[in-house]
C-alpha cells in the first residue's frame, strides 16, 4: 500500500490524478462499484449517463449530512422570521392595525412559513453545492476524450491517486477484474508543484 | 400490465449480487413471499381483542345512552344532559365515519395515480373502507335524534329562514341517504373488484378500478364536503366556511393513514407480510403522514386566519365559542400536538422506517384527530343558546365525553380487527405485486 504523501507522475512529469475505467453497462458498473467499495477505497467516484438506482449503496456512501443542516437552518430561519415580526410590531414600533393586539401571532404565521421555506431552499441548494465542491470550473477527468461520453453512453469509475490505498498496478488489476472495457491514466494538466517526490 | 421480473440487476457477475441493506421483516433465502402463511393471519388471530373492543364499545354506548338518566336533573338540565350525551356520541360517530371515508379516498387515490409501491398494503385500507356500513349504522342515533343535536331544526330566526331551502328536514335526510348510497356503492365496487381479482387474476380489473376511481373521486370530494357541512358545520347553522369540506377531509386522511400504519404494524408484529411490507413501505407511509399533517395545519390555519382577520360576526361565531371558556387551550394545544410535534418527529427518516415508532406517532395522531373533532362538535352543548349569541358557558366535561367517543370508535375498531383476520392480507391477484415487493426508497 502506498503511503499518503507519495505523488504519482507520468514519465513526462505530469501529475497523475488517478485511474479511470469504463464499463459496458449499469450492471457491470454497479458490481464494479461494489468491488471498489469492498477494496476499501475512499477517494473515488462513479459517473453514469443516468441515475443508477442503488449506486450510493454499491459505493458505500454514508447518509448525506445535508438534511440535518437544512432542518436546522430552515427551522432557525422560521424562528428568526417570527421573532423579527414580533420585535417590530410589538416592541420597536407598536401600531394598532385593524384593532388587533400588537403581539397577535396570527399575522406572523404566513411570513414565518415563507422565511422558513426560503431558508430551507437556499440551504438545500447552497449546501448541496458546498458538499459537492461546486462551483468547479475544471476537473482532470474532463481532459479525457473517453470521459466526455459519460453524458451519452459511458459508465465510468475513477479512483484518485490521492487515495491512501492507491497503488497503480493493483488498481488497474482490480478495475480489469471488475470487467472494465478500458483503463486509462488520468493526468492533471496543471503544472505539478516542485519538487517531485520520487516514485 | 405485465409483471416485472424480480431481479433488477442482471449482470455477468452472479457472485456479486447487490448487497442492499436488509429490509425490515425480510424473508429468509428461498422463502416465497406469497406463501399461504405469510398472507393470512394465524387462525383465531384478534378474536379476543375484537371481542374485548366490541364489549367496551357496547358498554360505552349503553352508558352514553343512560347518561341523561344517570346525570339526574330535570327540565332544562335534563335536556342539556341529553344533548351532551348525543354530542359526545356524535364525535365518536364522526370519527368512525372519517376513518372509513379517508380509507375510501386513499383507495381511489392509489388507483388513480396507479401506485405500484403500495399494492401489498392496499387490502388493509380497502378493508377499512369496506366497513362503511358499520360506520354508517353507528350514525343512526345522530340521525334519529337530529332534532336534539341540530338546533336549526327548531330555529325560526331570519338566518334560519334564509337557509331553510337547504336546511330543512326532508332535504337533510334525503342528502344523508344519497351520501350513504354513493359511499356504499363506491366502497363495494372497489373492494369487490379487488377481491374478484384475488380469484380470477385478471389484470383488466385494475383498469376497471382506475375508471371507477376517476368518477368516484369527484363524487367522493363533493359528497364528503357536503356531508361535513351537514354533519358538523350545520351544528352552528349561523356559521359557514367554504373551506370546511377540505378541513374535514384533511383530518380524515391523517386518521386513516395513521390507522393504516397501526394495522400494518399489528400484521407485521404477528410475523405476516414478510418481504411484502417492509421498512421501505413504512417509510413512504410515514411521508404521507408527514404530508397530511402539514396539509391539515395549512387548511385549519387558513380557515381560522381569514375569519380572525375579517372579524365579521356571523363568521366569527364559530371561533368565539371555540376560543373561550377553556376551549382556547384545546385550540392552542392542537397547534403543537396536532401539527408541530408530529411534524418535527416525522421529519426523521428512522422514525418513518420503523413500524413500531411510526405506530406510536400514528396512535398519537389518532388521539389528536379525536381531540380535533371533539373541539369542533362538543362546544355546542353549553356555549350557545338558540339565539346564536355566545353566552357565558363552560366546557362541562363529564365522563360521558369519554364513553360517547369510545362507544362508536371501539365498535368500529372491533370490526377492523375482525376484518384483518379474515381473508387474504394482500390483493393477491394484482398485476403490480412484483413492483410493490421490489419497492425501495433511493433517497
Amino acid at each position: 500500500m502506498a503511503a499518503q504523501n507519495v505523488r504519482y507522475v507520468t514519465e513526462s512529469g505530469e501529475e497523475v490524478y488517478g485511474l479511470m475505467a469504463q464499463f459496458s453497462g449499469p450492471a457491470d458498473f454497479y458490481h464494479a462499484a461494489e468491488m471498489v467499495r469492498d477494496a476499501g477505497f475512499r477517494k473515488w467516484d462513479a459517473y453514469s449517463p443516468f441515475p443508477v438506482h442503488g449506486i450510493d449503496e454499491a459505493m458505500g456512501l454514508p447518509r448525506p449530512r445535508l438534511p440535518l443542516l437544512v432542518a436546522v437552518v430552515g427551522l432557525g430561519g422560521a424562528a428568526l422570521g417570527f421573532l423579527f415580526q414580533y420585535f417590530v410590531t410589538a416592541i420597536a414600533y407598536p401600531m394598532v392595525v385593524q384593532g388587533k393586539p400588537y403581539a397577535a401571532w396570527e399575522p406572523f404565521i404566513p411570513v414565518t412559513f415563507e422565511i422558513g421555506v426560503l431558508f430551507t431552499a437556499f440551504t438545500c441548494i447552497l449546501g448541496m453545492m458546498a458538499f459537492n465542491g461546486l462551483p468547479r470550473l475544471h476537473h482532470p477527468l474532463l481532459t479525457r476524450e473517453r470521459f466526455l461520453r459519460v453524458s451519452d453512453d459511458a459508465f465510468i469509475i475513477a479512483i484518485e491517486a490521492a487515495d491512501p490505498r492507491f497503488d497503480a498496478p493493483a488498481v488497474q488489476a482490480l478495475l480489469t477484474q471488475a470487467g472494465a472495457l478500458a483503463v486509462e491514466v488520468v493526468t492533471d494538466p496543471r503544472p505539478a508543484p516542485a519538487p517531485h517526490a520520487p516514485h | 400490465m405485465t409483471s416485472i421480473p424480480a431481479q433488477p440487476h442482471d449482470g455477468p457477475h452472479p457472485t456479486h449480487r447487490p448487497t442492499l441493506r436488509p429490509h425490515g421483516g425480510a424473508l429468509g433465502p428461498g422463502e416465497d413471499p406469497l406463501a399461504h402463511d405469510n398472507i393470512h393471519m394465524p387462525p383465531g388471530w384478534g378474536r379476543v381483542a375484537s371481542g374485548l373492543l366490541l364489549g367496551i364499545g357496547g358498554v360505552s354506548c349503553v352508558l352514553t345512552a343512560l347518561y341523561p338518566v344517570l346525570a339526574g336533573g330535570s327540565g332544562d338540565e335534563a335536556g342539556k344532559a341529553a344533548k351532551h350525551a348525543l354530542a359526545s356520541y356524535h364525535v365518536g360517530f364522526l370519527y368512525a365515519l372519517g376513518l372509513a371515508l379517508g380509507s375510501l379516498g386513499l383507495v381511489m387515490i392509489m388507483h388513480l395515480v396507479k401506485a405500484g409501491w403500495s399494492v401489498t398494503m392496499r387490502r388493509q385500507v380497502e378493508n377499512v373502507a369496506g366497513l362503511l356500513p358499520v360506520a354508517l349504522a353507528l350514525g343512526l342515533p345522530s340521525v334519529i335524534f337530529a332534532g336534539t343535536l341540530f338546533k336549526w331544526t327548531k330555529a325560526t330566526d331570519s338566518l334560519a329562514q334564509h337557509k331553510a331551502p337547504f336546511l330543512n328536514e326532508p332535504f337533510f335526510y334525503a342528502r344523508l341517504a344519497v351520501y350513504a348510497l354513493l359511499w356504499l356503492g363506491l366502497s363495494a365496487r372497489l373492494g369487490g373488484l379487488s377481491r374478484r381479482q384475488d380469484l380470477i387474476r385478471d389484470p383488466e380489473l385494475t383498469r376497471h378500478a382506475v375508471a371507477s376511481s376517476a368518477v368516484g373521486i369527484l363524487v367522493f370530494a363533493l359528497s364528503v364536503a357536503f356531508a361535513s357541512f351537514d354533519l358538523i358545520m350545520a351544528l352552528d347553522y349561523h356559521w359557514y366556511s367554504t373551506m370546511f369540506g377540505v378541513y374535514f377531509f384533511a383530518g380524515n386522511m391523517i386518521a386513516s393513514l395513521s390507522l393504516w400504519a397501526l394495522v400494518l404494524g399489528a400484521v407485521r408484529a404477528a410475523g405476516r407480510l414478510r418481504g411484502l411490507v417492509t421498512a421501505e413501505h413504512s417509510h413512504d407511509l410515514g411521508k404521507l403522514m408527514l404530508g397530511f399533517t402539514v396539509f391539515w395545519a395549512y387548511i385549519s390555519f387558513s380557515q381560522y386566519f381569514l375569519i380572525w382577520y375579517a372579524n365579521i360576526p356571523e363568521s366569527q361565531v364559530w371561533f368565539m365559542v371555540r376560543k373561550s371558556n377553556g376551549w382556547e387551550n384545546v385550540f392552542l394545544f392542537m397547534a403543537f400536538g396536532h401539527f408541530l410535534a408530529p411534524f418535527l418527529v416525522l421529519l426523521f427518516r428512522d422514525v418513518k422506517r420503523s413500524s413500531v415508532v411510526l405506530g406510536g406517532v400514528a396512535a398519537w395522531l389518532m388521539l389528536m384527530h379525536a381531540l380535533d373533532l371533539f373541539w369542533q362538535v362538543r362546544p355546542i352543548v353549553y356555549a350557545l343558546e338558540n339565539t346564536g349569541t355566545p353566552t357565558p358557558g363552560k366546557m362541562g366535561l363529564a365522563w360521558v365525553d369519554v364513553t360517547g367517543l369510545l362507544g362508536p370508535v371501539a365498535v368500529f375498531a372491533a370490526a377492523v380487527v375482525w376484518r384483518i383476520g379474515r381473508g387474504v392480507l394482500i390483493p393477491s391477484g394484482d398485476p403490480r405485486l412484483a413492483e410493490a415487493i421490489e419497492h425501495k426508497n433511493y433517497v
